[in-house]
């Protein structure tokens, strides 16, 4: 596999004349071209100053990171690197700029200069690309906070990036939003082969990923598989908790019950208990 | 019964009334709720919840329909509108955005500052408060903007806390904060209640932290309040839900798969991990599985 990104003994400061310690500790991290990946973490573990090295936001104090072997702190490379890995934040509403969907998604490539034909094409894909090409027309401020956060994503796809960075962009939506963005992520990621970042504290978002890194005050604890959720206590000492399936059959495994598997949803949890059930050898009252 | 402590009858919000562009937020909700309640208000974006809670201290008039605090029209002539502000304490979404003091003691002074209380009074209810969301003692002197968001938000709350509201109204209280500062948060507020018998109203797009700490809930569609009643009662109703976006906590989804399965002697709902532990166990016993 091809890495995209390369995080090499990375550390940041945001005040350097401060006795306060680095948001973010020598981190070390490779993600390749396509990959599904999550980085969670408590409150202030510096994840989101993470995500922001993604795109040469913010350039290590320390260390370095390259974006397709290119180095974000050299800045004759920042305009590459930033129309390759696109941003998306928590609020929509930070960074939605016109007051029509279509004008906010042609935003970013009128910017990049982009031939007006060219223009209507991206704009086409990236609104049928997240689901609201029929909202073309319609004001920004009266969609919902779900449909307002695709538009942020459609206004990014625009401009043909390769690489998503979701940063907890799903914490304002209601359950519906969030599993209509979930999906439209999962699309991204299969059908075009964009390489998907989600920062996220929900473990239910984090099971999506194929690659999973914890955070922990600056510094990257785990970085792993979904082996992870049998860490619980890595998890615990990280403020992060299993999902409810997961605690349930752990629950189970305590009171000696020997429940097999780890279900990432609960569908599957119903199932691993309906096995369990069939396979064990009892006597009906 | 007792006197519900908030109701309202055919409350209708309209926003810009002189246009043409007329628009409902919230239309004909008759709900009461009594003090000894946590009411989860639930609902997709744009169904009306924050208008909703905005009612109830008077930020916003009715266009239509009544608020009654205690039994009285907060908008009859002779009702003291600016006292029902201190008796409904509203903590709304990212309340952190509103601190400003530069130490957090002096911020959640604020409040009880300008109900006009004594000064020792006030250093009494800033340390309860700061107590109640377990705010370590240590950092009350230091900026606002120097600590976790986490700390932030227990500030903010505890702002709310320290006016000794009647009500104390939640908007999206634990949106933001990593699983284990949402589950402290949920405790406080749950002891709080406990403890101060004080009514809570709080809304969330969480139906696992709602399943939790809620013994009613307020479901709200387009502006209309489709459902009202216990907690267990609505996330029964996982269709109904499902089919206006919202959703039921994964825990119960995984005891009505079961029960779908076959194993008709589960409960038709379960609110909680501990709960459906319980009932995972009876039925253990009643197909005599051995540990």
């Amino acid at each position: 596999m091809k890495a995209f990104i390369e995080v090499k003994n990375a550390s940041f400061k945001y005040d350097k004349n401060s006795l306060k310690s680095l948001a973010i500790k020598n981190i070390n991290m490779t993600i390749n071209k396509g990959e599904f990946v999550a980085i969670i973490g408590h409150n202030g573990s510096g994840k989101s100053t993470l995500a922001k090295h993604f795109n040469a936001i913010l350039v290590p104090t320390e260390g370095k990171v390259f974006v397709k072997k290119k180095d974000t702190s050299d800045e004759n490379e920042t305009y590459k690197i930033r129309s390759s890995v696109g941003l998306v934040l928590q609020n929509p509403d930070n960074q939605i700029v016109s007051s029509v969907v279509e004008d906010d998604v042609a935003f970013g490539p009128e910017n990049l200069g982009i031939d007006p034909d060219e223009i209507r094409k991206r704009v086409d894909f990236a609104l049928n690309a997240v689901g609201i090409f029929d909202k073309k027309r319609e004001f920004v401020h009266k969609l919902s906070g779900g449909q307002k956060q695709k538009v942020a994503i459609a206004s990014i796809l625009a401009m043909n990036p390769e690489c998503l960075v979701m940063d907890e962009s799903t914490a304002m939506l209601d359950p519906q939003g969030r599993k209509e963005l979930l999906k439209t992520l999962l699309d991204l990621n299969k059908k075009q082969n964009i390489t998907v970042i989600i920062i996220t504290h929900f473990m239910e978002e984090a099971v999506l990923a194929n690659k999973i890194f914890v955070m922990k005050n600056g510094e990257i604890v785990d970085n792993g598989d979904k082996n992870i959720f049998s860490k619980l206590d890595l998890l615990r000492s990280c403020n992060l908790s299993l999902t409810q399936p997961m605690k349930l059959i752990l629950s189970l495994k305590k009171m000696g019950f020997n429940v097999k598997g780890n279900p990432l949803n609960s569908r599957e949890c119903a199932n691993i208990l309906h096995n369990f059930l069939k396979t064990n050898d009892f006597k009906q009252k | 019964m007792s006197v519900p402590i908030i109701e309202t009858k055919n409350l209708t919000y309209n926003y810009l009334l002189s246009s043409n562009f007329k628009n409902t937020a919230i239309k004909n909700i008759n709900v009461k709720i009594y003090p000894e309640d946590i009411v989860a208000i639930i609902g997709c974006t744009g169904s009306g919840k924050s208008s909703f809670i905005q009612h109830l201290n008077g930020l916003l008039k009715p266009s239509y329909g009544k608020v009654f605090f205690n039994g009285e029209d907060i908008w009859s002539n002779n009702f003291n509108i600016k006292n029902l502000r201190f008796k409904v304490g509203v903590v709304f979404q990212y309340p952190e955005h509103q601190l400003f003091e530069d130490t957090i003691s002096k911020d959640i002074a604020f409040g009880p500052k300008n109900m006009g209380l004594c000064k020792e009074e006030i250093r009494k209810r800033v340390e309860v408060a700061a107590n109640f969301v377990g705010l370590n003692k240590k950092i009350l002197n230091e900026s606002p903007f120097d600590v976790s968001g986490g700390e932030k938000r227990k500030a903010a709350i505890a702002g709310i806390i320290a006016m000794d509201p009647d009500v104390i109204v939640l908007d999206e209280p634990t949106t933001g904060l990593d699983p284990l500062s949402r589950d402290m948060l949920l405790f406080d507020i749950f002891n709080y209640h406990k403890k101060r018998r004080n009514t809570v109203i709080f809304t969330s797009h969480n139906m696992e932290e709602v399943a939790q700490i809620a013994n009613k809930v307020l479901v709200l569609h387009h502006g209309n309040a489709i459902m009202f009643g216990k907690t267990i009662d609505i996330f029964s109703k996982a269709n109904k839900l499902t089919e206006i976006g919202l959703s039921i906590p994964e825990i119960t989804n995984v005891i009505m798969e079961l029960k779908s399965i076959g194993y008709k002697s589960l409960p038709d709902c379960v609110l909680t991990v501990n709960e459906a532990t319980k009932s995972i166990l009876n039925l253990f016993n009643l197909l005599n599985l051995k540990q």
